[in-house]
């Protein structure tokens, strides 16, 4: 349906339009970006939160290049992206086998089941996780002892890794030795299903009309082939709009990690990623401008692969 | 209507061979992803002692330590109520902004319209993080740290763009017929507003509502941050402070964690089918 | 079909009314707390700290409703708030709560306020310390001056800043360091062995504790540890080894230890990590480990009380903070004893044992500060004199089991065994506790190398590359901010110097001079640093 196009002689008329859209106007300006802009001002200077301001023109985006922490952290944010991309799978492949259960009745019951977990605060669930990475009482050491699976981790450990974290008789410190954060940091949220996401998913599933099975039936596709063929190039534009949602959320994200491992990122700072970097400079050290400049320079590098995304893979509506 | 068509799933879609495989997966997938869920609710009904004795067996129901539950409730009681207010006020007022929004742009092609619109969906992509300094300092200068009201104020602006867009699809959907009806019955803007797009926009404004809520539920960061007295924290921050506490009595700690769920719990047993409708429709659209 | 609709709408109805009615109800909250806040006559008092342990609590609350009655009997209604803020967000809190405005009156000093925010953000107490405590009248303390009254006589760090030269916390409590024990399962091990008293027997007990655990079919640990408990025990073994490099490298005779010193002396070449104290220091917390659970840093503190409270270990070490805490989890009676350090007769970590160890020198805690912005100056100034007066002291050791931090109190008898034992030699270095934040980041990134391999090296190793640039930042970032502290009170001092020129005011000469003389004893002791600093070949302050 087109909009009602309007002249700008009769806009004049229907000003009171305009009101419609001020309040929510206001509301993004103030909040969004105003601070953004603030932000980028205040990265100049030397600012310990209050009313005193010194003006050091660049100095802050110096010190940014010498900090050998932060590009760790983008190290650190750049595996867990990666490692995010691959935990969307799980989520497209549930979906698919859910809807490819045949009984309508089940699928209803199965889209309640997966609802279920969006009921507890996510911070519930982040602190269950927390309790189930403890090293004594917790669930996993249980689970690896009990399917002796430990004992795979330990050959593993030895003759591989040479870490020596993984050994006879030591509970497994998941969040206390540095080189497993960031497993840690990767198996937290096994099976990595996003209700949301799977429903979504399922619902652009609903939408492959019957002819277009009957037809790869007819010519012969498998199982795997018509995921291939079929449903994956449907849903494609939901993957995709989650593809850059997750990637800019992961980048920017920093409060799993503040709340399993602490201001510092954890034992050796393992965990340190650069939101909870400038978190710690902002909120911990008092350093407010060099906390705007790692803002900033987080913000140019995630808008930098917004368009780089959208310029080379096309966002169908 | 494409959308009834859409939920009503057709038959025989991709259906062959054997079912169990996919049950079996399904189920075993499930079952871990429920896995929080039921431990939660197994330890909130033990003391300390039958934990650390036996962690993972629920207990038969004639051992069970209600009190906890009590003792929970004690504990997040005042959180939930603070959470509640912030989340209903923020998703009302988040909405209601959002859909003078999304009918401005939805239904008349206005001067500057591009520009506006454009604003809008800069911010969609605009990371959000180094605003969280600023914002802080902002709310400073205006006075509003340390109040529920500011949290109030920021989850309406943060939704507004997501809502906006959204919202902006779905009007732009519904027949003009309605709108020039209305228009000929001499309705102002308001009232077509009232009369039409609402009733109409029902699923993606109860899924918006949802998704809004949810996110003012789950929001912490701001919270931690801005809020200073105990009697202003809201669930986010309240857990956090429960998760410093030295002496773990873990059987009311996740009675508490139970008792913070069951808002969320009633709200989503009573719109479950709503959520689902809209997300499908929404999908769909989007 | 209609019945479905009717169904799911009393649903919807019941939703939608349990929302309302929890909305009501939080309303109803807001509103209640607005208007309490804006009661005229109402004084609110607000004070923070972040120590959530059993007792303290509690003690706090106690006293903060009979200074609330006393204030009422004398016609002033005040409110008395606590704020308990956990210790992993303390620091975020603090300032948080100060940049933004919002810090309440009182607020514990030492996590989150560095000398450059308390110079901010808090008032100095200098002129009120020196009067005596009103609250302390009708007791032997009456008269005397206010900090003459406690048992470091203000001179704790976190009481008296030397960097801002001026009084900034009172002082609540006092701690000391013991290994409490499991006395049931004591007599069971040891029978009626005393406790030991030096390391030898201390070893000898835990291999007692590994028999007896192993004829029983026991899973017993010595000593339960984990990464916030080792350092206590490893940290004095360490520096019981250090007693004599410390007091070399002493060069200002204070017979204290500061992290600045040891850095400096670290960058002078006195000591480094191949250091035969050193390296004996080492091996000591390697040998101690081994009488903990294995995996114990990964340990977290609270782990480590369970395992103690349920008995599958005999001893712990803490602080006398977690007395009334292990009392209340744990169903047997509970003991202490002193660290077991090596006496000068060891054979092989006697030689550098000076002797046994003095807790003369323990600092206080608990450490309250006046914030700048307090609304209620005089009546939080009021409170915190009755928090650090003898009546109230003796309530507070009473309810939290905690040392009181003013002298002469009369102990309750399960806060006795921790009283200070002040005979002894000064203590060494503790390499365990450093408090620096480069230091302490690399020593926490290379721990545990320390406990793997066949000995230190790799540790020592790793430190080696590590620990003079962290010291070194660490130098740089007490020179800045003791330069911001100088050039704040730059403004200051120019604007007594103008005052002064306009009206000849006792008060403002008094303070102008004050302040010059500690203007000019913060930039000596710049330089000095400086000085030192550029001696060494490192450039004096961050390039």
């Amino acid at each position: 349906m087109a909009r009602i196009r309007v002249s700008p002689r009769k806009a004049l008329h229907e000003w009171k339009l305009y009101l419609f859209i001020v309040p929510s106007l206001a509301m993004i300006v103030v909040f969004s970006y105003y601070p953004a802009l603030s932000a980028m001002f205040h990265s100049f200077f030397d600012w310990t939160g209050g009313d005193n301001k010194q003006f050091i023109g660049a100095a802050n985006f110096r010190r940014l290049l010498s900090d050998g922490v932060l590009w760790q952290s983008f190290v650190t944010i750049g595996i867990l992206v990666v490692a995010n991309i691959f935990k969307m799978v799980p989520s497209i492949a549930l979906a698919v086998l859910v809807h490819r259960v045949k009984s309508d009745k089940w699928q209803y019951w199965y889209r309640v089941f997966l609802v279920i977990p969006m009921i507890v605060p996510g911070l519930v669930t982040l602190f269950i996780w927390k309790f189930f990475f403890d090293p004594t009482s917790g669930l996993l050491n249980a689970v690896l002892d009990v399917t002796g699976f430990k004992s795979v981790l330990i050959a593993f450990d030895r003759d591989l890794l040479g870490w020596g974290v993984f050994q006879e008789g030591v509970p497994i410190p998941w969040l206390g030795d540095p080189r497993l954060i960031i497993p840690s940091l990767i198996l937290w949220g096994f099976p990595w299903i996003g209700a949301v996401g799977v429903l979504i998913y399922l619902a652009g599933l609903q939408s492959i009309g019957t002819e277009v099975y009957e037809a790869a039936d007819i010519d012969g596709a498998n199982a795997l082939q018509k995921f291939w063929y079929v449903e994956f190039p449907l849903i494609m534009t939901q993957v995709r709009i989650n593809l850059i949602l997750l990637v800019i959320g992961t980048l920017q994200g920093f409060g799993l990690q503040l709340l399993l491992l602490g201001n510092s990122g954890g034992p050796g700072g393992a965990g340190m990623v650069p939101g909870l970097w400038m978190f710690n400079k902002a909120f911990l050290v008092g350093e407010f401008g060099y906390a705007c400049a790692i803002g900033i320079l987080l913000f140019v590098f995630i808008l930098g692969l917004t368009f780089i995304n959208n310029k080379y893979v096309r966002v169908d509506k | 209507m494409s959308r009834a068509a859409a939920i009503a799933a057709p038959k025989g879609s991709g259906r062959e061979g054997s079912d169990w495989p996919k049950h079996l997966i399904i189920l075993a997938v499930l079952c871990i992803e429920l896995l929080p869920f039921y431990m939660m609710l197994q330890i909130s009904v033990k003391d300390n002692h039958a934990f650390l004795t036996n962690p993972w067996v629920p207990l038969p129901p004639g051992e069970w330590q209600l009190q906890n539950l009590v003792s929970g409730l004690k504990l997040i009681g005042p959180y939930i109520a603070n959470t509640v207010f912030v989340a209903v006020c923020a998703t009302a007022g988040s909405l209601g902004l959002a859909l003078l929004g999304a009918y401005f742009f939805a239904r008349y092609d206005m001067p500057f319209n591009r520009l506006l619109w454009a604003i809008f969906l800069v911010l969609m992509l605009m990371p959000g993080v180094a605003n969280i300094v600023p914002l802080f300092s902002l709310l400073k200068s205006v006075g509003l740290l340390n109040s529920l009201n500011a949290l109030i104020l920021l989850g309406i602006a943060g939704g507004q763009v997501f809502q906006v867009f959204l919202l902006r699809n779905f009007i732009e959907d519904i027949p003009k017929d309605l709108f020039e009806a209305a228009e000929i019955d001499g309705a102002s803007h308001f009232q077509q507003l009232r009369n039409i797009v609402i009733p109409m926009s029902g699923p993606i404004i109860g899924t918006l509502a949802i998704l809004a809520f949810l996110g003012a539920w789950n929001d912490f960061m701001m919270p931690l941050i801005v809020l200073r007295d105990k009697e202003l924290f809201t669930l986010g921050v309240g857990l956090i402070y429960l998760d410093g506490e030295y002496v773990k009595k873990w059987g009311e700690i996740m009675a508490a964690y139970l008792v913070a769920s069951i808002p969320l719990i009633l709200i989503f047993l009573f719109t479950m089918k709503l959520f689902i409708r809209g997300l499908s429709a929404g999908a769909i659209k989007g | 079909m209609k019945v479905r609709v009717t169904r799911e709408g009393v649903f919807n109805t019941i939703g939608v009314g349990l929302l309302v009615l929890c909305f009501v109800v939080a309303l109803a909250r807001v509103m209640f707390r607005a208007q309490r806040e804006s009661d005229p006559g109402l004084v609110t008092l607000r004070f923070a700290h972040w120590q959530l342990e059993g007792g303290v609590r509690d003690a706090m609350d106690v006293l903060s409703r009979e200074y609330e009655q006393l204030r009422a009997a004398e016609g002033v209604r005040v409110r008395v708030e606590q704020m308990a803020v956990p210790e992993r967000v303390y620091p975020n809190w603090v300032i948080t709560q100060l940049v933004g405005g919002t810090e309440p009156d009182l607020i514990q000093l030492g996590m989150g306020t560095s000398d450059e925010r308390i110079a901010r953000y808090f008032e100095p107490l200098t002129r009120l310390v020196d009067e005596p405590n009103a609250f302390n009248r009708g007791t032997p303390l009456e008269g005397r001056r206010w900090r003459e009254t406690f048992i470091d006589g203000l001179e704790s760090p976190l009481s008296y800043n030397p960097a801002l030269l001026e009084y900034y916390g009172i002082p609540l409590s006092l701690h000391t360091i013991r290994i409490f024990y499991n006395v049931p399962l004591y007599r069971k091990i040891a029978g009626e062995t005393p406790t030991p008293t030096d390391y030898n027997q201390f070893l000898q007990l835990c291999r007692r504790v590994r028999e007896y655990g192993e004829a029983n079919r026991r899973a017993l640990v010595p000593v339960a540890g984990s990464k916030y408990n080792a350092p206590y025990l490893m940290g004095a073994l360490y520096g019981s080894q250090t007693q004599r490099l410390m007091l070399e490298s002493d060069r200002a005779h204070q017979l204290r230890t500061d992290d600045s010193i040891r850095g400096l002396a670290y960058l002078d070449g006195r000591w480094d990590f191949d250091h035969p104290a050193v390296r004996s220091g080492l091996a000591l917390m390697r040998e101690v480990a081994r009488e903990m659970q294995p995996g114990f840093l990964q340990v977290a503190r609270e782990d480590a009380t369970v395992q103690f409270v349920q008995g599958r270990s005999l001893m712990i070490a803490t602080g006398s903070w977690d007395a009334s805490s292990f009392r209340v989890q744990a169903d047997f009676e509970i003991g202490v004893f002193e660290l077991p350090l090596p006496t000068r007769e060891h054979p092989v970590y006697g030689q550098f044992v000076l002797g046994p160890v003095s807790e003369a020198g323990t600092g206080t805690g608990l450490t309250f500060g006046l914030t700048r912005n307090s609304a209620n100056r005089e009546e939080a100034i009021r409170f915190l004199q009755y928090l650090g007066s003898l009546p109230a002291s003796r309530r507070f050791a009473e309810v939290s089991g905690w040392l009181p931090a003013v002298v002469g109190v009369d102990l309750p008898p399960q806060v006795r065994p921790f009283q200070p034992l002040t005979d002894g030699y000064p203590p060494g270095f503790n390499i365990a506790t450093p408090a620096t934040l480069e230091a302490m980041r690399a020593y926490d990134r290379h721990f545990y190398l320390l406990l793997q391999g066949a000995d230190a090296s790799a540790f020592v190793e790793a430190m080696k590359r590590d620990y003079p640039g962290a010291v070194l930042q660490d130098l740089w970032a007490s020179d800045r901010g003791r330069l911001r502290a100088v050039q704040r009170n730059d403004t200051t001092a120019a604007a007594l110097s103008q005052i002064g020129r306009a009206s000849r005011d006792a008060e403002h000469e008094r303070k102008q001079a004050e302040l010059t003389e500690s203007q000019f004893g913060l930039e000596l002791g710049i330089e000095q640093a400086r000085w030192r600093l550029e001696q060494l070949g490192h450039p004096p302050a961050r390039p």
